[in-house]
């Protein structure tokens, strides 16, 4: 097993190192990874039960370092989840931490509090959960730590929970466990509100939140941070995923490491067609980018969305057949990735260079260029134009009509991102043939 | 724009080749290649030269990839032509004419406007396939008014089925109601997964209801296993209790027998054995001190009769010596004469030995005779090597002499062996004769084999049949080939074949025919059967008889007669006596017919009884005549075969004849040509030997003649017999090594002269040198015997003699002096011997005095040994009576300390004497055993009473009833089944539970549920987004074809209309567009008069093609309207076209190029011959490539 470690010393270690402890958060047990279609070549053995895995090196991390103790700050589960084989899972794995001695400390997040299987779960008595009704402090004697920590009592907790966390205790090492949006994060829903002056006030040595899904060192002194997610489930949860393990001197300074947990990658893979004249050479762009991540994954496998953008010569042939170039990418994934690689989505979004962008055709073809202008510029006429696959929409499940990663197929600004393609498309069937004998 | 002039510098086959399109308005270029002249290179240059060289280029055979080069000088709008060079490339392909100065790549750009390659191809270019698949869609698609103007406009030829591709790709991904469409059955499974996820997840309730179950049975179990483990213990102690029961009555009884034993000295296991040694050692001591005490006395007896005499062993020591003394005293006496007489003799030889060598000498002057070792050494080394050095001398003297002497002799050898004379060229010859090999042996070899050739050949030539002759006249002969006789040979076989086949199956019909008429003859032997023809011949006269009596009833007329028997008229009388004639003579007619009907009738009966039989006969006759009839065939088959195989045996015999051979069968003859043939061989073989024959005596004459002549050279006389060659040879071999010998031996001889000459030399150098030696040794002799007295020219073996002699001498005078000293000792010693035994007789045997000497001392020994005898004997007694004090000592102390044993023993065993011991010892021995056995019992009984004491065992004992015991086990062990079944019952339950637990948590149907409908919603996204864009593209280009109708219908289609009335040569008058039913304007041809309008689909192949073609120009002219000129290329359209079609085309192009340049490219001479008889000058250019 590689750890890939960044370190982060905030005030660096003067003195002998007490103990260490994980501050870890929304593990999200059993939630599916998104977006992965399958296709031949596919790693789809790479992506199964990758949350579980992922908890899995939680555990032996912190067994192997003989942590004092383990934080989670919420959502150990994802809250529509009733499968009752999850929670096991998890108290499967607490169990082999007792066995190593190494005690709990969890809060439920708004996803626990949703969650009806939470209240039945028997958890081992190494694990301790906060309640919900008020904040808690529970002292370590054998390390000097108090945390102070507040369980969700329901999925939408929007008062700002902190306030009522009690004042460090002096003389011992003063942890807040709190599930929390902050000042508020894109994505994610604005519970238990705070600021960092707030907790700062509180005096507290170090602050572990969860919620928010990506690593984020909201203040350096004291250390006030999300670890982030410890397995990417979506392109948008993108990176290394982990958390962070904590050294603690006698003189209650801090040293910080990250810790990646991840099985499993999420990337993007970005690259510039610009002066591409073919598709072919588009292909090299992405071989050599999609090679470099390869590289970073550190053996792990990798899921990577391809997004090819500038303005080229090969923009035509790009955007006319936009399954056949996404398949030459999937080949090439197989290629550069041997089998670890999953191409999860390819956007082409060329431009045609400038000097034949200005020009306008004549003729049919011209008609056509020209009639897809005008459906760009007017939303009346788009809007008919969406009337041709009504039948369709209203068929398809929600996941596909909502969200950022939807098709959106009644927004124009989508919609005119495809007419694009469309045009390229009806220009090579109607043109493309074989040359002159 | 226009092109002025196409640079093909180089491009496919062209090298520097341009085309000149300059002349006319705009004009049409026809531009005429034959097959193979590069039409299609030249036409791929045109869009090359604009749009750019593909990367992979197919007009690379000659110029390199790299050197690719195609120019033009097109004419603009605005400004002056534009010339440049198009070179293969990614960037910077446009150069200027200089081939060197780059061009901006968008050079090109304001003529081009927005056209591309693809756009250029189809809009302003056409060939004849296009124009085949655009006359092939109009006949098969709807005539709809809108595709057909818009892909004339674009120059598409296949609109139709781009349309109908984009609606079945986007109909194969979705459509409402089918199921089987990819993305319906996608949503489909996408369900399904959710169900599944939902449906696998395990609840919490389901899964702790397990949960306590399993715990509760596990309490239960516990419970269960306790209850069981008391009951058990229970048991354990009443089988316990029934096992002791017996063993404490026991216990008890023996308890009893010891204490009636009462109290018991108990005495040790040994105690009976230690009594019985101590009595009996007791007897034994006492024993013992009897008899030393009976030693002792007679010891004392024999010490008082012995005597010793102490004086004389006081000087013992001194007697002691004195029988060595007296030997050597002896000794001396014996020896002292002959000491004196040897030393006499030794003064002699001395005194002789010095007379000899220096009789003026007296011995007591000898002294400065006396040698060191050194000179005597030094004259015998001289001595030595004198006679090495005198023979060294003689020697090489001797050699010289010998050298001499061989010198002469060889010198003289040498004068007699003759001149050398060269051997060469004869060997050369020898050795040429001998590289042909044994050449006589060779010509005797292939004469015997030609002889014996010939003569087998002769015989064989003998035994040949069918010919005869010499070998040369068989050589000569012209024999049929193998293979016509082998013709022969299939040829007659097969007649033969034929012949034989004919007449076995000749005698097969001859038998069957015999066999027939044997079966007639058997069947008419058994009774002659009727046949239909007696039957026939019985009804004949039965209805002869029938007219006769017909005629004798009927009266003159036609009436019958009345009464038979009247025979009226001579005619009937003589039918009537032929009828009768049939019967037994006297018959009436009356009877005769009765008979005749009888016959008859009696004749169809038997026809009818005798059927089979009747049957046969008939079946055998119609057999008979078959075979008759097919003898007859065959027989005349066989004759033909006959006549044939005779004309074929001719044929066989004609060639043979020719050379007067009557031949054989074909086999035979084979045989006789494969004969035939081994003697041809033979008489080649024959040949081939008298050639070798003859070669090899050439040769060997050849060979002889060399020989010859190279002896004659050496002047040697030539070999006698002369002819023979191998003699020859040999000879020649004597010659050759008799003058190798003699040269070899003078080499030899010269080769021992020269050394004899150096062995000379070198012997007279050591004479020389042995001479100078000589005179050395001499002065150092004579320096070196000096000191003896000797003169020098003393021989050395004299001075040697003398040196010896002086040593001898020497020698005997150092013995004399030895001799001397021991006389002197030998009379010293007897004088000191006398004077000890003297003093000894004096003091011990004064007896002796005056005795001699060795008697005295004698005696004085013997005495001293008596004392000595008599001592000893006293001494030993002394010792024996010690030993037997010690012994009775001993004895004594043992009886005492038995007693007091015996005494101590009584005192245990509580006697008084020592013979009650016995009864004590029993006593003693009960009791232990009683107690051993009561200690066994009362372990067992520990043990039983599970560590509570035996008294314990004994009161629980007696509180339970021996009785009533075995049933109480009995209901005991009831109960413990019972339990043990419960417990069983429970372990299952609980690894039930146990493995129901973890069947739920080994699944992970559910996350893998959840996972898939990730994965089905992934690909529903992609599917959706291809179907939505094949959806949007069907309707935009529907909705751009019917934009692109209105705005151009009118104009387009008044001109179409036009041309193809004139390029169908006024079959049609028209084109009109009228709405369908559906509402969709459709295209129809308007036969001229009335003639009415026509779908396109019922148009022939020719007009469609038409049409399309009236439709891209009139579509071309109408785009060129206000619009910057461009070229337009066709490619050899007009194949199909008749001669008038094709001239009404050409017109029709030759009008379009007034408003654009038209190239026209053709393989066709008569398209070339037709545009020049129908176009104005001004307007046609033709080019040839």
């Amino acid at each position: 097993m590689h750890w890939q470690t960044s370190v982060r010393s905030l005030r660096g270690i003067q003195s002998e190192p007490m103990f260490k402890f994980i501050h870890a958060a929304d593990i999200h047990l059993d939630s599916p990874l998104r977006g992965l279609e399958r296709y031949e070549g596919a790693p789809v053995d790479a992506i199964r039960q990758a949350t579980r895995r992922a908890l899995e090196n939680l555990v032996r991390l912190a067994i192997q370092n003989q942590v004092a103790f383990v934080l989670l700050a919420g959502d150990l589960y994802d809250g529509d989840w009733k499968e009752f084989r999850t929670g096991l899972f998890f108290v499967s794995q607490m169990v082999k931490l007792r066995e190593a001695g190494i005690p709990v400390y969890l809060i439920a997040g708004n996803h626990d509090a949703a969650n009806k299987m939470t209240r039945r779960l028997p958890l081992p008595e190494n694990v301790s959960v906060f309640p919900p009704d008020e904040p808690k402090t529970l002292v370590l004697p054998d390390c000097d730590v108090a945390i102070h920590g507040q369980s969700f009592a329901r999925a939408s907790v929007l008062e700002n929970l902190s306030q009522n966390y009690p004042a460090a205790d002096s003389g011992l090492f003063n942890i807040g466990l709190l599930h929390t949006a902050a000042t508020g994060r894109e994505g994610h829903e604005p519970y238990a509100p705070c600021t960092v002056e707030g907790l700062r006030a509180k005096h507290y040595d170090y602050w572990a939140l969860g919620h928010v899904h990506k690593q984020e060192v909201l203040c350096d002194d004291p250390p006030i941070l999300f670890s982030g997610n410890i397995q990417g489930r979506h392109i948008r949860e993108t990176g290394p995923k982990g958390c962070v393990m904590v050294t603690v001197d006698d003189r209650h300074a801090t040293e910080l490491q990250w810790q990646w947990l991840d099985v499993f990658r999420w990337e993007y893979c970005r690259v510039d067609a610009s002066s591409a004249t073919t598709g072919d050479d588009m292909l090299d762009r992405v071989r050599q980018r999609l090679s470099h991540l390869v590289a970073a994954a550190d053996g792990r496998s990798l899921a990577v969305r391809v997004e090819v953008a500038g303005s080229c010569r090969a923009h035509r042939a790009l955007a006319a057949e936009p399954n056949r170039w996404t398949n030459e990418i999937r080949a090439l994934a197989q290629d550069v990735g041997g089998g670890e690689l999953w191409i999860e989505k390819v956007q082409l979004r060329t431009a045609l260079p400038a000097d034949t962008a200005g020009q306008s055709l004549d003729g049919p073809i011209g008609e056509l260029v020209q009639r897809i202008a005008e459906l760009k510029t007017d939303p009346q006429d788009l809007a008919n134009l969406g009337g041709e696959f009504s039948d369709l929409l209203e068929k398809l499940p929600p996941e596909l009509k909502e969200g950022s990663e939807s098709l959106g197929l009644e927004r124009p600004e989508k919609l005119r991102e495809m007419l694009d393609q469309v045009e390229q498309m009806l220009i090579h069937q109607l043109l493309a043939r074989e040359g002159p004998p | 724009m226009k092109i002025l002039q196409l640079d093909l510098r180089a491009f496919g086959p062209f090298t520097g080749r341009s085309l000149d399109l300059s002349e006319g308005d705009a004009g049409l270029h026809v531009v005429y290649g034959p097959n193979e002249a590069g039409k299609s290179s030249a036409l791929r240059a045109i869009e090359q030269m604009l749009f750019g060289i593909p990367a992979r280029p197919s007009d690379d055979f000659i110029h390199s990839y790299k050197n690719l080069r195609v120019g033009a000088r097109l004419s603009r709008a605005s400004g002056p032509p534009l010339e440049f060079l198009r070179r293969k490339g990614t960037g910077n392909t446009l150069l200027e004419a200089d081939n060197e100065t780059p061009l901006p790549e968008d050079a090109l750009r304001p003529l081009l406007g927005a056209l591309d390659r693809e756009l250029f191809r189809t809009m302003f270019g056409i060939d004849h396939q296009q124009l085949i698949q655009g006359g092939k869609e109009i006949l098969h698609g709807s005539g709809n008014v809108g595709q057909l103007l818009f892909a004339a406009g674009a120059g598409i030829a296949d609109l139709q089925t781009v349309l109908a591709r984009l609606e079945s790709e986007a109909e194969e991904l979705f459509t409402r109601r089918a199921h089987t469409r990819k993305i319906n059955q996608t949503l489909k499974a996408l369900d399904t997964a959710r169900k599944r996820a939902r449906q696998s997840q395990l609840p919490g309730e389901e899964w702790a209801q397990h949960d306590e179950a399993f715990h509760a049975a596990k309490m239960q179990r516990d419970a269960v296993q306790q209850q069981l483990q008391h009951c058990q213990r229970d048991q354990s102690r009443l089988s316990r209790i029934r096992q002791a029961q017996p063993m404490l009555a026991k216990h008890r009884e023996l308890l009893g027998q010891r204490q009636a034993l009462g109290n018991v000295k108990i005495l040790p296991a040994d105690f009976p054995e230690q009594r019985r040694t101590a009595i009996t050692d007791l007897e034994v001591a006492r024993n013992d001190a009897q008899k030393a005490r009976d030693e002792l006395q007679r010891i004392q007896r024999q010490l008082e009769s012995i005597a010793v005499p102490t004086a004389l062993l006081a000087r013992a020591a001194q007697i002691r010596e004195l029988p060595d003394t007296l030997g050597s005293h002896r000794k001396a006496q014996r020896d002292l004469p002959g000491l004196r007489a040897r030393r006499e003799l030794l003064l002699q030889t001395a005194a002789e030995i010095l007379r000899q060598i220096r009789p003026e000498l007296s011995l007591e002057m000898v002294e400065p005779l006396r040698l060191t070792t050194l000179q005597r050494a030094a004259i015998a080394d001289l001595g030595n090597r004198h006679a090495a050095l005198v023979q060294n001398l003689e020697q090489s003297q001797q050699d010289i002499r010998d050298s001499r002497e061989q010198l002469a002799a060889e010198h003289s050898q040498l004068a007699e062996i003759e001149a050398p004379r060269p051997a060469g060229p004869l060997k050369d010859a020898i050795r040429r004769v001998q590289s042909q090999g044994n050449l006589q042996q060779q010509a005797a070899d292939v004469r015997a084999e030609l002889a014996r050739r010939q003569q087998q050949a002769a015989v064989e030539l003998g035994r040949l049949p069918y010919w005869s002759g010499t070998l040369e006249e068989l050589e000569k002969l012209r024999i049929p080939a193998i293979e016509t006789i082998d013709r022969f040979e299939k040829e007659l076989g097969e007649a033969e074949q034929q012949s034989k086949q004919l007449s076995d199956r000749l005698a097969e019909l001859t038998d069957a025919r015999a066999d027939a008429e044997r079966q007639l003859d058997e069947s008419r032997r058994e009774g002659e059967v009727p046949g239909e023809d007696d039957l026939a011949a019985a009804r004949r006269l039965r209805d002869q008889g029938w007219q006769l009596v017909l005629e004798s009833w009927r009266p003159a007329g036609d009436m019958p007669t009345a009464s038979v028997g009247m025979a009226p008229d001579p005619a009937n009388h003589e039918r009537l006596a032929e009828f009768l004639a049939a019967f037994a003579p006297g018959l009436d007619l009356a009877s005769a017919y009765a008979q005749a009907v009888a016959r008859a009738d009696q004749c169809a009966d038997r026809l009818r009884r005798e059927a089979g039989r009747v049957a046969t006969r008939a079946g055998l006759l119609a057999r008979r005549e078959s075979l008759g009839r097919q003898i007859a065939a065959i027989t005349q088959q066989a004759d033909e075969a006959r006549a044939a195989q005779i004309a074929l045996e001719q044929a066989w015999q004609a060639p043979w004849l020719t050379v007067a051979i009557q031949p054989g069968r074909p086999r035979e003859m084979r045989a006789w040509l494969q004969r035939h043939q081994s003697l041809l061989e033979e008489a080649a073989a024959i040949r081939v030997r008298c050639g070798e024959a003859q070669r090899l005596d050439d040769c060997m004459e050849a060979a002889r003649a060399q020989l010859r002549d190279a002896l004659a050279a050496l002047a040697a006389p030539p070999a006698d017999g002369g002819a023979h060659l191998a003699a020859m040879l040999d000879h020649c071999q004597a010659v050759v090594d008799r003058i190798e010998a003699s040269h070899t031996q003078r080499q030899q001889l010269q080769k021992s002269i020269r050394q004899l000459v150096q062995r000379s030399s070198a012997a007279e150098g050591r004479a020389e040198r042995a001479a100078a030696e000589i005179a050395q040794w001499r002065a150092q002799w004579a320096l070196a015997i000096e000191p003896l007295g000797l003169p020098a020219e003393t021989i050395p073996a004299a001075a040697n003699q003398v040196v010896t002699q002086t040593a001898e001498m020497f020698a005997r005078l150092a013995e004399i002096r030895d001799l001397d000293e021991r006389i002197q000792a030998i009379l010293s010693d007897a004088a000191l011997f006398q004077r000890q035994v003297d003093e000894l007789s004096a003091a011990l045997a004064p007896d002796l005095a005056g005795q001699e000497v060795a008697a005295a001392a004698e005696r004085l020994i013997a005495l001293c040994n008596q004392a000595v005898t008599a001592q000893n004997e006293q001494q030993n007694l002394h010792k024996q009576e010690q030993r037997h004090q010690a012994a009775l000592v001993k004895a004594q102390q043992t009886i005492d300390a038995l007693a007091a044993r015996l005494r101590t023993m009584c005192q245990e065993a509580l006697c008084q004497r020592a013979e009650d011991l016995p009864e004590a010892e029993r006593v003693s021995q009960t009791a232990c055993r009683l107690d051993e056995q009561l200690a066994a019992l009362e372990e067992q009984l520990l043990d039983l009473s599970g560590g509570a004491g035996i008294d314990a065992l004994r009161a629980e004992a007696e509180t339970i009833n021996a009785d009533e015991l075995p049933a109480t086990l009995e209901q005991w062990t009831r109960q413990i089944e019972q339990l043990e079944s419960q417990r069983s019952q429970l372990d299952q339950t609980i690894g039930e539970e146990r493995n129901t637990l973890a069947t739920m948590l080994s699944g992970a149907e559910a996350s893998e549920a959840a996972e898939e409908v990730q994965e089905l919603l992934a690909e529903l996204d992609t599917d959706v987004r291809q179907y939505v864009r094949l959806r949007m593209a069907s309707a935009i280009l529907r909705d751009g074809i019917e934009r692109y109708r209105q705005k151009n219908e009118g104009p387009v289609l008044r001109r179409a209309s036009e041309l193809f009335q004139r390029l169908t040569l006024g079959s049609f008058e028209r084109l009109s567009a009228d709405c369908d039913d559906r509402g969709d304007k459709v295209l129809k041809g308007v036969r001229p008069g009335g003639g009415g309008a026509v779908d396109l689909a019922g148009m022939s192949e020719g007009t469609s093609d038409q049409l399309y073609l009236a439709l891209r120009l009139a579509s071309l002219e109408s785009y060129l309207i206000g619009r910057e000129p461009i070229p337009f290329i066709v490619d050899d359209v007009l194949v199909t076209f008749d001669d008038s079609r094709a001239v009404a085309a050409l017109r029709a192009l030759g009008e379009l190029s007034r408003r654009t340049q038209i190239i026209f490219f053709t393989h066709h001479q008569h398209l070339v011959q037709l545009a020049g008889q129908t176009l104005d000058p001004g307007v046609l250019f033709v080019h040839a490539l």
